[in-house]
């Protein structure tokens, strides 16, 4: 039996996602889907990879591939981050999950997020939510992989 | 004066004695010396046969004596004879050289050298050359004096410059010593008013030196808290310098306190995450999880706070420190500037102090001056006294000049008195021209001719002219250079009483050149003498030639 | 078959392996260039990485560009390549192994990713 999944929200409850920053831009993603919120990782750039792949890292004595979570959402780059991180995600695929680095510039806080305004969307970008007066981008990790 | 109009007067000798007596005067001597001898020698013979003396002593005597008798005869009675005879003939030469030397001498008493000269040609033997000698000597002489006596004129006039120009010197001189008292006397005001200056000049440095005593402390002092000031700056910039580095050790706890708020912040959400994960059972972790971050996020607060604060210290350090470094570089320029100062103010002191001693200098300087000056003035008094009596001596300088001159002429009239055979000699031109005059003695006209050409020869002549013997015509030429514009008088043109004239009169009298005494001249009214020679004509008087010198021309004669 | 050691070389930032086995020899690259270029150009490289078989039925052996051989290691852990990774990285590649904590990618010498060919093909 499945644990529950956390990141599976239902409409109109609110759940637990973790805030980050990139440039001027804030993503949210469910906690249930953080892994850890680490220090940036050292990232080996891969040849021949898509820009949207930073490059490789080590994580937990395996290796872990490191998403640029700006690129991805096409963030333009803001300033040189102070205290950059790296968000290991899970990321749940056909046979089971695997890990995910997200480079961030900052990992701001954990909030409920209602699910009522997010927009079906395809790809990983699964809607925009309200925090203050702050618009946030939340992050389906799953479909991370798919690109 | 000696009266140049004598006449020859013949000298008065002894005649000479008669010739025969002088014969008879030899032969009775020999006569008697023969007669003596004889009677002696018989005398001795007698007493030499007394005493026993060999007979033919006697015939030989006897024959000397008869021997001697004829010797008597025939050589001494002869030979007196010619001795008579030529001292006859001597008497005669003698008497005739008497005559000649008579006449000569007579000559040679008026003065008549040229005449005496010739004459003493005809004297016999020896005595004509002796006599040409002696002549000639007394003529040289009295050409010396002659020549002398301008010399002396030359003498005297040149002493008579030199005492006009001593004259106008003394008064320029006078005139110098008047200058350069009143100069000297500007001096001395002027030294005077240096002196005051100078007095005026001593106190002001006095003073200044007093305010530079004065000045000099102030400096001191304000160079002494620019020091303070800078040694409070430098320790004021130590304390920033030490504040710096305190609080960039503050930035450093700052930046670990950042550093644990990261980390701390990064636990608080991997908490938070895990709480979520853990469901229900998560949630008072997630609580403490929100605290935890909360707490991170306020001491990252309090970081940003501290640093901004630090940031502004930093920053009101930097610019104290800036401040700082401005004031202590304005100190160092106040500082230069004091020293600066305290430098001009010594320069001033030491100026000061010599300004005061060149004033001394200076008092002393016209103090000596003002000594000097009076010396001088004191001078210059002595000087313009001696100049005075120079002055005054000059004047009898020049009368006595005058007398020399006069004097000059006087013995130069002497000299000329001499009828000399040199071109000096007047007496000796005149009779020349007289020649010249008789050769064409009837022509009128060729005198006419003659007598200008004859005054151009000597241009000390002021006035020629030849009279007729009954003075009823005259030919005449006069050196208008020397007259002027004087018009020859009427009755000098015509000759009208000439004969009355001591010129005329002593002429014809002499019948030779003379010389007048100084006497007022018809043309000029001024004193000249005149020089006149008659001329004669086949032996009788044909007219008198005679020339008028102006005194005032006679060192040109 | 995963094979027991790999040749592990560094190309371009990243750390690669093949099968030591299909190593014939390491020679010069074609073109020596500085250390940083090295890296970013393609075909490059300071040594080749000469291979017995080829990724095509191409003639001849192939060769693999490298910037710096770190030596032949055994007994890794292989892992296979992540959906993430295959998305991102297109090349093939039969795993992923850690070695000194740092990533190193299996290459399948059938399936050679490009970027890292040598250029000019096999020696002649």
């Amino acid at each position: 039996m499945d644990a529950p999944k956390a990141n599976e929200t239902p409409a109109g409850e609110r759940s637990g996602h973790l805030l980050v920053r990139v440039g001027e831009q804030i993503c949210a993603v469910p906690v249930g889907a953080v892994r850890r919120v680490v220090r940036a990782l050292t990232v080996h750039p891969l040849p021949g990879a898509r820009a949207e792949l930073a490059g490789l890292a080590e994580f937990a004595g395996e290796p872990l591939p490191v998403l640029d979570l700006g690129r991805l959402i096409g963030a333009p780059i803001g300033p040189h981050p102070l205290f950059p991180v790296t968000v290991v995600v899970w990321s749940r695929t056909a046979d089971g999950r695997e890990a995910i680095g997200l480079a961030a510039d900052e990992a701001l806080e954990v909030v409920d997020l209602s699910a009522a305004s997010w927009l079906p969307t395809a790809g990983f970008l699964v809607g925009e939510a309200l925090v203050g007066d702050q618009v946030v981008r939340v992050l389906d990790p799953d479909q991370l992989g798919a690109g | 004066m000696p009266d140049p109009n004598f006449s020859s007067s013949t000298g008065s000798l002894p005649p000479a004695p008669a010739a025969p007596s002088r014969r008879f005067g030899a032969s009775l001597l020999g006569l008697v010396l023969l007669g003596t001898v004889l009677v002696a020698g018989f005398a001795l013979l007698l007493i030499a046969e007394a005493h026993g003396a060999p007979g033919w002593l006697f015939e030989a005597f006897l024959l000397v004596a008869l021997v001697a008798a004829a010797v008597q005869l025939a050589i001494v009675v002869p030979a007196e004879r010619r001795l008579a005879a030529l001292a006859e003939a001597q008497a005669s030469t003698r008497v005739e050289a008497e005559t000649v030397l008579v006449e000569a001498l007579g000559h040679l008493s008026s003065g008549d050298l040229v005449r005496c000269s010739a004459r003493g040609q005809g004297l016999p033997g020896e005595l004509a050359p002796a006599f040409e000698s002696a002549t000639a000597a007394l003529g040289v002489l009295a050409q010396q004096i002659q020549s002398s006596s301008i010399e002396v004129a030359g003498a005297a006039n040149g002493v008579n410059q030199i005492a006009s120009e001593l004259a106008s010197g003394s008064s320029e001189q006078a005139a110098s010593v008047v200058e350069i008292t009143a100069a000297m006397e500007e001096l001395a005001r002027t030294a005077f008013q240096i002196a005051e200056n100078a007095a005026s000049q001593a106190e002001l440095a006095q003073r200044a030196e007093e305010s530079g005593d004065v000045g000099a402390a102030a400096v001191e002092e304000a160079v002494a808290g620019v020091e303070e000031v800078k040694k409070r700056i430098s320790g004021i910039a130590d304390r920033a310098d030490s504040l710096g580095a305190r609080s960039k050790e503050i930035y450093r706890v700052l930046d670990l306190i950042t550093e644990i708020s990261q980390e701390t912040h990064i636990l608080s959400l991997n908490a938070a995450i895990e709480a979520a994960a853990a469901g229900e059972h998560g949630r008072r972790f997630s609580v403490v999880a929100e605290e935890v971050r909360r707490l991170a996020q306020r001491s990252q607060e309090s970081v940003e706070s501290v640093r901004a604060l630090l940031d502004e210290f930093a920053g009101s350090i930097r610019a104290t420190v800036v401040a700082t470094e401005e004031g202590s570089k304005e100190a160092s320029r106040v500082l230069e500037r004091a020293r600066a100062a305290a430098s001009a103010i010594d320069e001033l002191r030491r100026a000061s102090g010599d300004t005061a001693r060149v004033a001394r200098e200076i008092s002393l300087a016209t103090q000596q001056q003002n000594a000097a000056s009076d010396q001088v003035v004191l001078t210059l008094k002595e000087v313009s006294q001696v100049v005075q009596r120079m002055a005054d001596g000059l004047k009898q300088f020049t009368s006595t000049a005058d007398r020399l001159n006069h004097l000059g002429l006087q013995i130069q009239m002497l000299a000329q008195s001499f009828h000399l055979d040199t071109p000096h000699s007047l007496k000796h031109a005149a009779e020349l021209w007289a020649k010249e005059v008789e050769r064409r003695a009837g022509n009128w006209e060729a005198i006419d001719r003659l007598l200008p050409e004859l005054l151009t020869q000597r241009g000390y002549i002021e006035f020629l002219y030849f009279t007729d013997e009954v003075a009823g015509q005259l030919s005449s030429a006069a050196n208008y250079e020397l007259l002027g514009s004087r018009d020859v008088p009427e009755s000098v043109q015509r000759g009208t009483g000439f004969q009355d004239r001591p010129w005329f009169r002593s002429a014809v009298k002499a019948g030779r050149a003379v010389i007048t005494t100084v006497y007022p001249s018809l043309i000029s009214g001024e004193p000249i003498f005149t020089v006149a020679a008659p001329v004669y004509e086949d032996g009788r008087l044909a007219g008198i030639l005679a020339f008028d010198i102006n005194i005032n021309s006679w060192t040109k004669i | 078959m995963v094979p027991g050691s790999f040749l592990l070389f560094h190309r371009g930032g990243g750390l690669w392996g093949i099968d030591s086995g299909q190593v014939v020899r390491i020679g010069p690259g074609r073109s020596e260039s500085a250390p940083g270029e090295a890296e970013t150009e393609a075909g490059g490289g300071t040594l080749r990485v000469e291979l017995a078989g080829g990724s095509a039925p191409a003639a001849g052996p192939v060769a693999l560009a490298a910037d710096r051989v770190e030596g032949v290691v055994a007994g890794l852990a292989v892992r296979p390549l992540s959906t993430a990774l295959r998305t991102f990285w297109p090349e093939a590649g039969f795993g992923i192994a850690l070695y000194s904590g740092r990533p190193v990618i299996l290459l399948d010498p059938l399936h050679l990713p490009l970027p890292l060919v040598a250029s000019g093909g096999p020696d002649a």
